[in-house]
């Protein structure tokens, strides 16, 4: 319809779209939508027709969107640690006074226009005055869920020129279903399926050994990462079809050499928005080291806590801001010790090595985030440090985590084209859409039916699957 | 313009590829065997069935059309699928009748004593079975208002993409290559192995009542059949029935008597017939080969005394039939080399087969007189002494010396090298002590017996 319709209509229907489909989940809940959006919408015509009361009105409309998300998101959890202190103390337990289901995307549409108020705030662009469109801004379907996090400084920009002029092109419309069909591939072929592996290991810890934990830690970074790169590849194809152009969400994260740069291509969206919404307005590395060190923490800490309502998201940020930290410490002596040893950082060896360590500090930091409780996690690392038994990859013991043979065998095959993938992305600096649109028709199409054969015949999906949500539909 | 051409042609290759992986994909058998009744039925000339039964597994294992076939000239066809429930008996019987129509429709009666498949194996076999038809939405509404894992995935079942797509791994080169029976058997299975059973026979009259659901189904099959211008038959083939089982059955008998329908409850008729419990079942719930004689020639000789049934024999509109025959004969008789061992009942019955290639070894330390019968064969006194290979094929013996290699059919390659037999990758005779003997039938695509005597 989107491509048949005349300009004027647009977006409107586009707009209806993206409300329908975030009522197809609880009708209800579009409430929080509207609220959001007519909230962050006034404030930045206030701040921008007000300038001496724009503090008042960022800090009112942060407070609101805040308290909305945390009455939807953390009031369970911030409850069950009110009801510890006073068990502590011997208090009575206050008791739960209502029962939430956590509305889809909120985290993701909340931050969004957030970060548009902050903008129009800051001066960096206008507060706009349209509200159909602003609407549309914060509510694109495509991303309105799990992201990307836009800025208003681009979408906002795209949906206002979405009336005035065509912007889908053939090979747009090409380029975003060739992405989404990898998408696909990424969730449906390789995180649901290593998805039974990891569920397997970590629904039986009191039963693994070093190698199953270590199996499953690399699986779950394989699962997260294939399932949200997944999920971010078919919403900025979809919106690429259309004629939008959304950030990139990751750069090949793996290929990381520290975890500093792991954070520049691992959810570039969110990490860019605490880097300019939270870390530079806290002063960034501007005041001084400590005050760097404790803003990396308060950044991470915060965005451990955005993923979830448990002590493991705030702990699994925590490690990232602690890795970060004591790297930048231990920095001088790192690099005499590679003088003393006269190692030569121009090698690939080198950096693979370092891409290796940052696998390993980022894998085990999973652990945490996929545990469920803090006591499963630290009971996880305990018996992947007290367990070594090698012998399960020789005894055929592996092929009884939930993959057979033939499940492991295309689950191998799924790491290599990710891997493939990657190394076009780092080489390229293209996404595997636009990649493929430059081959020759041949190769193009080869790939393409390769692709939807593999999503329909050996996607995890179907009566006797129960295929797992997009993990980060939750956040 | 080229883009649009482009466009339309990427989706029709996409979609001519997909249409091939469903193929390879798709569900194809009704038996559990990877033979299927309904590609069987696809494979029959339009309008030569004049006998049907219909019905589950009791009916696939206990009438064999081809005992109808080879003395009467009957030309009948069993429509039946494993656990087949009402409402996939009512629309398989719809869809044969769409390309055939018989004279006379005899429905196993069983599905009237239970509601919804135990197996969702059964499941899937009674609806994948079928092709998708206008019938396709009606028979699945049907199969949900009964069984929740339909309903709760009603788009999966109707797509049945989500269903089959988990076959990758379970693919054989069946999937690509359909099993040769497929193409010609009449919805039989075959099958001479048994174990003792018994069968239970209450004596009072039944109590209950059908259901809305089960006097709705006999009601329908009334109407398809006269629709049809088929005469309908119903029939309860033997099983172990307990209770509850029996009692809906003898109720069906009522209803019969009452709309004068013709009905043979075969458990209760077990005595009229002969059937043994000790030697006639496979198990307690079917029939085999020997019990499956009993009742196919009994419904054979009664429809050929109350309809007029023409001799089909010797029509080429009717050859599947001779060579479900064929297969009923190849079957039986690689049967009875399998279990024989005894070399005077051996012989001959691996010279009667047509289609088959036999290798005969005696190598060894060995008594050449105790071989002494295989003079009849075409060996030598002096053969017998010596020893060697030889190969029999089409009732004609040739020596095999030295390096051999033949391909018998398009599955399999025969190779005879320094005394040792080899038919693919198995190893048959490897300079075994005296006489070995290894068969391979060409009709049926497999070795069909290796003895040592």
């Amino acid at each position: 319809m989107y491509f048949i319709l005349p300009g004027i209509l647009r977006k409107p229907w586009l707009l209806a779209a993206s409300y329908f489909f975030y009522m197809c989940w609880r009708p209800e809940y579009v409430l929080l939508i509207l609220f959001s959006t007519v909230a962050t919408y006034a404030a930045g015509l206030v701040i921008e027709k007000y300038p001496k009361h724009k503090k008042t009105a960022l800090a009112a409309v942060i407070i609101m969107n805040l308290a909305v998300l945390f009455f939807f998101k953390y009031f369970d959890f911030a409850l069950s640690n009110l009801n510890s202190v006073l068990s502590k103390l011997h208090i009575q337990a206050v008791s739960k006074p209502f029962d939430l289901l956590l509305p889809v995307g909120i985290s993701f549409y909340t931050f969004q226009s957030l970060g548009y108020a902050v903008d129009v705030y800051r001066g960096d662009i206008k507060a706009e005055r349209n509200f159909l469109d602003y609407a549309l801004f914060v509510s694109f379907f495509p991303q309105l869920v799990a992201g990307p996090i836009e800025r208003s400084g681009s979408l906002l920009k795209q949906v206002k020129e979405s009336s005035k002029k065509r912007l889908w092109t053939y090979d747009g419309i090409v380029s975003g279903l060739g992405l989404m069909l990898w998408g696909y591939f990424m969730k449906m072929c390789i995180a649901d399926r290593v998805s039974i592996l990891v569920d397997t290991v970590f629904n039986n810890v009191h039963a693994i050994g070093t190698v199953e934990a270590a199996a499953g830690a690399a699986g779950f970074s394989l699962q997260i990462y294939a399932d949200f790169a997944g999920y971010s590849a078919i919403a900025i194809g979809a919106a690429r079809m259309m004629g939008f152009s959304l950030m990139e969400n990751f750069n090949a994260p793996y290929f990381a050499q520290s975890i500093a740069e792991f954070w520049h291509r691992w959810h570039i969206s969110l990490s860019t928005w605490f880097r300019d919404y939270v870390y530079i307005p806290l002063g960034g590395n501007r005041k001084g080291r400590i005050r760097k060190y404790i803003n990396l923490m308060i950044t991470f800490l915060t965005s451990g806590l955005w993923h979830g309502a448990s002590w493991c998201y705030v702990f699994w940020g925590g490690l990232h801001g602690l890795y970060q930290i004591i790297g930048d410490i231990l920095k001088p002596v790192r690099e005499k010790l590679l003088d003393m040893f006269r190692v030569d950082r121009e090698t690939f060896s080198f950096r693979l090595g370092r891409c290796f360590i940052t696998c390993l500090l980022a894998g085990f930091a999973w652990i945490f985030f996929r545990a469920g409780s803090m006591k499963l996690a630290f009971e996880y690392v305990k018996r992947m440090v007290t367990r070594f038994d090698p012998w399960v990859l020789f005894d055929e013991s592996m092929f009884k985590w939930g993959l057979d043979r033939r499940e492991m065998g295309i689950l191998f095959m799924g790491i290599l084209l990710i891997l493939a993938v990657s190394v076009i992305r780092e080489v390229k600096k293209i996404d595997i859409g636009i990649f493929l649109m430059k081959q020759n028709l041949w190769f193009r199409w080869v790939v393409y039916i390769f692709l939807i054969t593999a999503v329909l015949v050996w996607g995890e999906y179907g009566v006797d699957f129960d295929s797992a949500q997009f993990i980060y539909f939750n956040f | 313009m080229r883009k649009a051409v482009r466009v339309i042609s990427f989706i029709l290759i996409t979609l001519l590829w997909l249409a091939g992986v469903y193929e390879v994909l798709r569900w194809k058998d009704t038996h559990g065997d990877y033979i299927s009744s309904v590609t069987e039925l696809k494979e029959t000339p339009e309008n030569t069935v004049d006998v049907v039964f219909v019905g589950s597994s009791h009916v696939y294992a206990g009438i064999y059309p081809s005992y109808m076939w080879s003395d009467w000239g009957i030309s009948a066809f069993d429509l039946s699928i494993s656990g087949m429930d009402r409402d996939s008996a009512y629309y398989y019987m719809k869809h044969m009748f769409k390309t055939q129509s018989p004279k006379v429709a005899v429905v196993d009666v069983f599905p009237l004593t239970f509601d919804r498949h135990e197996h969702i194996g059964n499941v899937y076999r009674n609806y994948l079975s079928l092709p998708l038809s206008e019938d396709t939405l009606p028979q699945l509404k049907a199969y949900a208002a009964k069984d929740e894992s339909v309903s709760a995935n009603l788009a999966d079942y109707i797509s049945r993409w989500p269903i089959i797509h988990t076959r990758y791994k379970e693919l054989t080169v069946k999937d690509f290559d359909l099993d040769a029976p497929n193409y010609f058997a009449r919805g039989e299975y075959l099958n001479w192995e048994g174990e003792p059973t018994w069968l239970f026979r209450p004596e009072e009259v039944s109590p209950v009542v059908f259901s809305d659901d089960q006097q709705k189904w006999l009601d329908d099959l009334r109407s398809l059949c006269a629709e049809n211008d088929c005469k309908l038959v119903f029939m309860a083939l033997p099983f172990h029935a307990y209770d509850n089982d029996q009692y809906y059955i003898d109720h069906a008998a009522i209803y019969a008597e009452e709309n004068d329908i013709p009905m043979f409850d075969f458990n209760r008729m077990s005595d009229e017939l002969e059937l043994d419990p000790e030697t006639d079942f496979f198990d307690e719930g079917h029939l085999n080969a020997y019990g499956a004689k009993k009742v196919s020639r009994y419904m054979a000789q009664w429809l050929d005394d109350n309809y007029d049934l023409p001799d089909h024999r010797g029509d080429e509109a009717y050859a599947v039939w001779d060579q479900d025959l064929k297969y009923y004969e190849h079957r039986r008789d690689g049967d009875a080399m399998a279990a024989s061992n005894d070399i005077y009942e051996f012989l001959p019955i691996m010279l009667r087969l047509d289609d088959t290639a036999s290798v005969i070894s005696l190598s060894g330390e060995y008594e050449a007189e105790k071989y002494s019968m295989l003079t009849d064969y075409g060996l030598s006194e002096e053969d017998i002494r010596n020893g060697g290979i030889w190969l029999l094929k089409d009732q004609v013996i040739y020596p095999i010396d030295g390096y051999y290699i033949e391909e018998l059919d398009k599955y399999s390659t025969l190779k005879i090298e320094n005394g040792s037999v080899m038919i693919n990758r198995s190893v048959y005779a490897a300079n075994d002590e005296g006489l070995a003997i290894t068969v391979y039938d060409r009709f049926l695509n497999k070795t069909l017996a290796y003895k040592q005597f």
